[in-house]
């Protein structure tokens, strides 16, 4: 059993385990300083599931990285805090944060394959961190990487523990990843884009592991997607981010049904939709700016059908548009009540 | 066998117009820029002009005997009162001037060697990557064979038979360094063949003979003559070790490698003897091993941008707002 | 045809052309009996080495006749190796038989070649990891400038600084000879040289090239400590260009053992093989090419071998020639 915040019983919202503070990450580069994310911010209640939305390029995977320590310096550069139960994760010490690794929060991501070193066995994988936080033997380490590929519905795990990645398809690769993120049992699950490689019915048996696990461990899950659908059905609140900034932020429901950002509806109303209720797709026109070319005030602005004079000279600010939901745009109230 | 990596071959062929734009100035200056390929390029220049100029500028007659004047150390002064910026050797001659005869060998050695067989190489390279089929089979079979011998000892062993000397030593190296230069030029050929303006040069009737010298072979030049600088430093290293061997240049010839074996024997008195000769090839080598680096990276469209535009100013501090 | 049985195949033809190029140089291009008695030989010395070593018949019955000897193991004997008499006199005795006294000699070179591999090796190993996972730092450099220093340096002017250094200045150690470990340091260090610059900066690249994988963020992002990401995960990806690379300069190794064995009088097939041409005794320098360059191919060989067992996923039909 893990333990539990205390004001977690007590509180409506409880203590958050992760807290984003206007983080911001940027990168030195041929043609000078680009910034991928710019100043983010969020928080992560034990046992919630978060969707960060976008489309690629959108600072939403660089954010994650960040978090978990992975950008190297230089050319990176990330400031801002990290605070996982109150302690900053950036200012932290690296032998510190690779405690937190897999201990606390740990990591899948999109394309399994190459996630996985070639050169070792899935069970060596598997078990490795376990093997080397808690001191165990060689058939000790090996027993536990059969326990957790079958907790990830890996047939036969006994027989494969010894197979090398190349010998397993895309989804079992996926689930040996997710094996390997659960074997210290975390208390946050980061999922970067877990099932985009994958095709259409595995996609679907990793998200229900993903969301059977979570039941069962009671950990909190950040889901990074560029799938709205993946969003509705999994998620209990999800933040749309749109060239390194956060646009719009709210429960999963309000979301799609009072999507307040112009950028959120478009992404909305670009989704094919089973009951065929709103008759043809809508595509966004236009593509996102690229990193080192950001327009000046809203970083929408060129692509929006809404766009007024002040979109051009001002970035618009976070705003409560409803309780729990926020969204960045000068047009929040006419939007809202559209 | 030489320091060439296979990333130089491939040169992708829209760079080729872009190439053009970047003018003589702009190498120029990125070479001004680059403090350790100006040096080994002005080292270089200095080399050649005092292998050239040798019996006009060395201070003393190379092969005048001074039994006055033995085993001089460095920066010392004979009892004749004539200094010796090296010092002199066990007839007294000055090793300074002997370097700067010994160098027109050693580099004559290496320039020609490395112009035989690159003309060789280049030739055949060229003729398999554009004709293909069994000559292309044959030729490339016959490179990973001989690339696979240990070269040395076939040098030594011919050497040996038909006897040392200049003229030998070149024959020699044609014949074992060829392939390098022939499997460079086939594959880019290989690269370039595939591009639209050889095409285009074919669709409006040129002849194989003037799509290969006018179209193929002025695309193919600076990966080549990086090459060819590399071997040069490769070249004059053998040159080196088997005229240290005795199958190399003989005596009155002398090389810097055959300097070094001389000396050896005064190892114990007159250290000058071999550290300055040996000294003259490792700058030699190094300062065509540095032009050679440079010469790659500012060819490289991957790397270029670095060495052609002007640098950023370090310890900038970095505003996430601006 | 499976890939090691071609490669085993190639390697065989290889020596065989080998071989022929020895015949062709040692007895078309040259002529023996000149090349061993010299051009101040008599006219009848010389008929009657020809007559005696079979150089009247027709070539191409020489040629099958050479191939067979070889075959059966038989090099040739020698008139000048142990004999302190005048040629023509030892022209009148059996000779030795040049086989032995090469093989005799092999375990020197080995033992030298052996030493400075794995000494290069190991440092290069740690050099080039370390560098590439400092890159620009001070030890980046290092190897940067190792290497190009290896690549510039003649080795046999290294091995005689190290004996102005080491052995004429400070007397600690001999400056040649073979016998006790003292004599093994310097000539080991001096064939060091080169593999250490080239195997480091190969390690550096590929261990580059490895580090920006996906599969070292995720290793990192599940908490593996950084030394075994670098060490466990990326060093075993990164081993087919190492091993290459090493089998390479081994072969380079067993060469420029010729040269150093010369400097420091080490006894090994190089400085047999050297004496032999300088002494003009042909059949052992035929002897010692042959056995050097089988040595060479079987290295190549062995290398192939290696990645079979490396990386079991190889398309070896795929793979081109290996320079």
């Amino acid at each position: 059993m893990r333990e539990m915040h205390p004001s977690q019983t007590t509180d409506a919202t409880p203590a958050p385990l992760l807290e984003v503070r206007d983080l911001r990450v940027s990168f030195d580069t041929p043609h000078g300083l680009v910034k991928a994310v710019g100043g983010v911010s969020w928080t992560l209640s034990p046992g919630e599931t978060l969707g960060i939305i976008g489309e690629s390029g959108s600072g939403k995977s660089v954010g994650l990285e960040a978090i978990m320590g992975l950008i190297k310096s230089p050319p990176g550069h990330v400031a801002g805090q990290v605070l996982f139960e109150g302690e900053d994760v950036l200012t932290m010490k690296e032998s510190r944060r690779r405690q937190l690794r897999g201990e606390k929060i740990a990591m899948i991501f999109q394309d399994a394959m190459s996630a996985l070193n070639p050169a070792l066995t899935v069970g060596t994988q598997i078990a490795e961190v376990y093997r080397l936080r808690r001191r165990c033997s060689q058939t000790e380490a090996e027993r536990k990487a059969v326990e957790l590929m079958d907790r990830v519905k890996i047939p036969s795990a006994k027989s494969r523990v010894r197979c090398y990645p190349h010998e397993f398809s895309g989804g079992m690769c996926q689930r040996v990843m997710i094996a390997t993120a659960l074997a210290l049992n975390p208390l946050i699950l980061i999922a970067d884009e877990p099932t985009t490689a994958l095709d259409v019915t595995v996609q679907r048996q990793i998200m229900t592991l993903l969301a059977d696990l979570q039941r069962e461990d009671g950990m909190a899950l950040v889901l990074i997607t560029h799938d709205l659908g993946l969003v509705a059905e999994t998620v209990d609140r999800a933040m749309v981010m749109y060239a390194g900034r956060v646009v719009e932020s709210a429960p999963v429901s309000a979301l799609f049904d009072a999507p307040s950002h112009p950028y959120t509806r478009g992404l909305i109303r670009s989704m094919p939709r089973i009951d065929g209720a709103s008759g043809a797709l809508h595509a966004i026109g236009g593509t996102p700016p690229a990193a080192g070319r950001m327009p000046r005030g809203c970083a929408f602005h060129p692509r929006c059908t809404h766009r007024i004079d002040r979109c051009r000279a001002e970035r618009p600010a976070l705003r409560p548009v409803a309780p729990r939901h926020t969204a960045a745009c000068h047009l929040v109230e006419e939007m809202t009540h559209d | 066998m030489s320091a060439v990596d296979t990333n130089t071959a491939a040169l992708p062929e829209e760079e080729h117009d872009r190439a053009v734009a970047i003018t003589w100035r702009a190498y120029a200056k990125a070479l001004l820029r680059d403090r350790v390929a100006f040096v080994s390029a002005v080292f270089l220049l200095l080399l050649l002009i005092a292998a050239a100029g040798a019996h006009l500028l060395a201070p003393y007659d190379p092969n005048h005997a001074n039994l006055g004047a033995r085993f001089v150390p460095p920066l010392g002064t004979a009892r004749d009162g004539g200094f010796h910026l090296l010092g002199t050797d066990e007839l007294g001659r000055d090793l300074f001037s002997r370097l700067m005869h010994g160098a027109r060998v050693s580099m004559s050695i290496g320039l020609l060697g490395a112009l035989c067989s690159g003309i060789v190489g280049i030739t055949l390279g060229v003729l398999a990557g554009f004709y293909r089929g069994l000559l292309e089979d044959l030729l490339m079979r016959a490179v990973d064979g001989m690339m696979a011998l240990p070269s040395l000892l076939i040098a030594l062993f011919i050497l040996f038979v038909i006897g040392p000397g200049f003229a030998n030593l070149i024959l020699i190296f044609t014949l074992l360094h060829w392939m390098v230069f022939a499997r460079m030029a086939r594959s880019l050929t290989l690269n370039h063949q595939q591009s639209t303006y050889i095409t285009a040069a074919r669709a409006i009737g040129g002849s194989d003979r003037r799509i290969i010298l006018t179209h193929l072979l002025p695309n193919m030049v600076s990966p080549l003559i990086v090459l060819f600088t590399l071997e040069i430093a490769v070249l004059i290293l053998s040159e080196a070790s088997l005229s240290f061997l005795g199958f190399g240049v003989q005596a009155p010839q002398s090389s810097w490698g055959l300097m070094i074996a001389r000396g050896r024997e005064y190892i114990s008195s007159a250290w000058w003897l071999v550290v300055m000769p040996g000294a003259a090839i490792f700058l030699t080598a190094l300062a065509l091993n540095l032009v050679a680096a440079w010469a790659r990276a500012i060819t490289d469209p991957v790397q270029r941008w670095r060495w052609l535009t002007p640098p950023r100013r370090k310890n900038q501090p970095v505003d996430h707002d601006a | 045809m499976p890939y090691l049985l071609r490669r085993f195949l190639q390697s065989l033809t290889l020596l065989f052309v080998l071989v022929s190029f020895v015949f062709v140089v040692g007895r078309i291009i040259g002529d023996p009996a000149l090349i061993m008695l010299g051009t101040s030989a008599t006219e009848t010395a010389l008929d009657q080495l020809r007559e005696n070593l079979g150089l009247n018949e027709p070539i191409w019955r020489q040629y099958l006749v050479f191939l067979g000897d070889l075959a059966q193991g038989d090099f040739g004997v020698s008139f000048r190796y142990g004999f302190s008499m005048m040629p023509s006199d030892a022209l009148r005795s059996e000779g030795t038989p040049v086989l032995p006294i090469v093989l005799e000699r092999l375990p020197a070179t080995f033992l030298l070649a052996g030493t400075a591999l794995v000494f290069a090796f190991a440092l290069a190993v740690v050099l080039g990891c370390l560098a590439a996972m400092y890159p620009r730092s001070w030890i980046d450099n290092l190897v940067n400038v190792i290497s190009l220093a290896s690549v510039s340096v003649v080795q046999f002017w290294l091995g005689l600084i190290l004996i102005i250094v080491f052995s004429v200045q400070l007397g600690l150690l001999p400056t040649g000879g073979y016998g006790s470990w003292q004599h093994l340091v310097l000539p080991a260090l001096t064939l060091a040289a080169r593999p250490l610059g080239r195997i480091s900066q190969v390690v550096r690249s590929a261990m580059l090239d490895e580090l920006s994988r996906p599969y070292i963020a995720a290793a990192r992002a599940k908490g593996v400590p950084e030394w075994r990401v670098v060490f466990v995960h990326a060093l075993k990806n990164a081993s087919i260009p190492i091993v290459t690379i090493t089998g390479d300069e081994l072969s380079q190794l067993l060469t420029g053992a010729m040269l150093v064995e010369t400097v420091f009088a080490w006894p090994g097939v190089g400085l047999l093989l050297i004496d032999s041409l300088g002494r003009r005794d042909l059949p052992m320098a035929q002897a010692g090419i042959c056995v050097v360059a089988a040595l060479v191919i079987l290295v190549n060989l062995a290398v192939d071998f290696a990645y079979t067992v490396l990386n079991p996923r190889i398309q070896m039909d795929n793979r081109g020639g290996r320079a």
